[in-house]
């Protein structure tokens, strides 16, 4: 064996139990060999090294965020499922969940049962008009204002949800429209 | 399935201590088997013996703290939803470890999506698959001092410097004990392939350390 071969079947070496490889071969070149000898020595060193140096550590909160990442990821994908609602539904209930599971969860957690509260019954009423805020004109040339911001509907109370999460609304209130934001 | 396992869960049918030393004691599959009958706290009980390998795992492979905890998060939160598909003839190791592997290489993939960063990448590879394999010890070798406090920085370093399909089957060999036929599917490989790329991972690795080992 010369040292090119050693090199080039050097992991049928250092992984034996993996090949069907007598060492033997290897063991007489490296014996006769001072630079494939520091070749091993080099990897087996490095190696013990690079194992000796422990990663980062586990964060102390990556059991709770993962608890939270799980019901979330869960209870969204399940409402989807069930009744195709929106995501925000979805997020809603998943944020209820959360909260109701918190603490609950037995793998990870020590608390192993949840009190039950009997709460009184919940009535709802539609919710007061928000005043809206109007847009303000535009104060960019006309050509970089988008004919369909101008539609009537837009502004209406319906779109107010919408509009209020656009980012429409942050720019206009900012006033440096420069884009919609919607292609 | 939520409610089904916690009502379960919550019932407390085992107290909880008695539970989780007899999940510590039980085998993976075992483990996972609790998992699908409805025991939550098996689920706990795989986090626990696998956080910290994954981390160091996607860690090794990214090389980013952050993101790692985030991936390994992500490793979790898949298996939790997917344990049920999972085929229990195979290795449960070798299918968690197949997850992780393929969100980081997803993360690389996209820290790549630079045309220049993404030709960089391949003509790091295949300069790496090609070069003809070599050695040659360096005389130069820095004091002690420096050499110490050095020293996990450029072991680090080296890894970091690999290739990525050599880093990767390098990390789950060496660093991770990974049998070759594991490594074949956890980077959806052959073992010719495994072969061939951890003996150059090696060399490439020995080139790069050999000034700061004695
Ligand atoms: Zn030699």
């Amino acid at each position: 064996m010369n040292c090119q071969e050693f090199l080039e079947r050097y992991s049928e070496f250092r992984d034996i139990d993996e090949a069907d490889t007598e060492p033997d071969s290897f063991e007489a070149h490296l014996d006769s060999c001072p630079a494939c000898r520091r070749y091993h020595e080099v990897v087996e060193r490095g190696v013990e090294l690079a194992r000796s140096f422990s990663g980062p550590p586990i964060r102390e909160d990556f059991e709770d965020r993962l608890r939270h990442h799980i019901y979330h990821a869960d209870l969204v994908a399940h409402t989807r499922r069930r009744d195709g609602s929106s995501p925000l539904i979805a997020v809603a209930l998943a944020a209820a969940a959360i909260l109701a599971g918190v603490g609950a969860w037995g793998p990870i957690s020590t608390i192993t049962t949840a009190p039950t509260v009997d709460l009184p019954g919940i009535s709802a009423s539609a919710p007061q008009v928000r005043t809206i805020l109007e847009p303000q004109p535009v104060q960019q040339s006309p050509e970089r204002s988008p004919a369909f911001l101008n539609h009537s509907n837009l502004w209406s109370e319906s779109n107010t949800l919408l509009y209020e999460h656009s980012n429409l609304y942050h720019r206009y209130r900012d006033g440096t429209l420069i884009r919609t934001g919607l292609h | 399935m939520f409610a089904e396992k916690k009502t379960h869960d919550a019932f407390g049918v085992i107290p909880a201590g008695d539970t989780r030393k007899e999940l510590a004691s039980l085998g993976d599959s075992e483990v996972v088997q609790k998992f699908l009958d409805g025991e939550e706290r098996a689920f706990g009980e795989l986090v626990r013996r696998y956080d910290s390998r994954l981390l160091n795992f996607v860690y090794r492979t990214v090389g980013d703290r952050e993101r790692a905890q985030d991936l390994v998060q992500e490793t979790f939160v898949r298996v939790y939803r997917h344990l049920h598909r999972f085929d229990q003839s195979k290795k449960f190791s070798t299918w968690i470890y197949t997850i992780a592997g393929n969100l980081a290489k997803n993360e690389l993939r996209n820290r790549s999506r630079n045309p220049l960063v993404l030709f960089q990448a391949i003509k790091k590879n295949w300069d790496a698959d090609h070069r003809p394999l070599e050695w040659e010890d360096e005389a130069y070798k820095p004091d002690d001092l420096f050499r110490k406090r050095h020293l996990k920085e450029k072991v680090d370093e080296a890894v970091q410097q690999l290739p990525e399909h050599h880093r990767i089957v390098f990390v789950l060999r060496e660093l991770e004990g990974r049998t070759y036929e594991e490594i074949a599917e956890i980077t959806d490989t052959n073992l010719g392939t495994v072969k061939s790329r951890l003996n150059r991972a090696r060399n490439n690795f020995a080139r790069i350390i050999a000034p700061m080992v004695d």
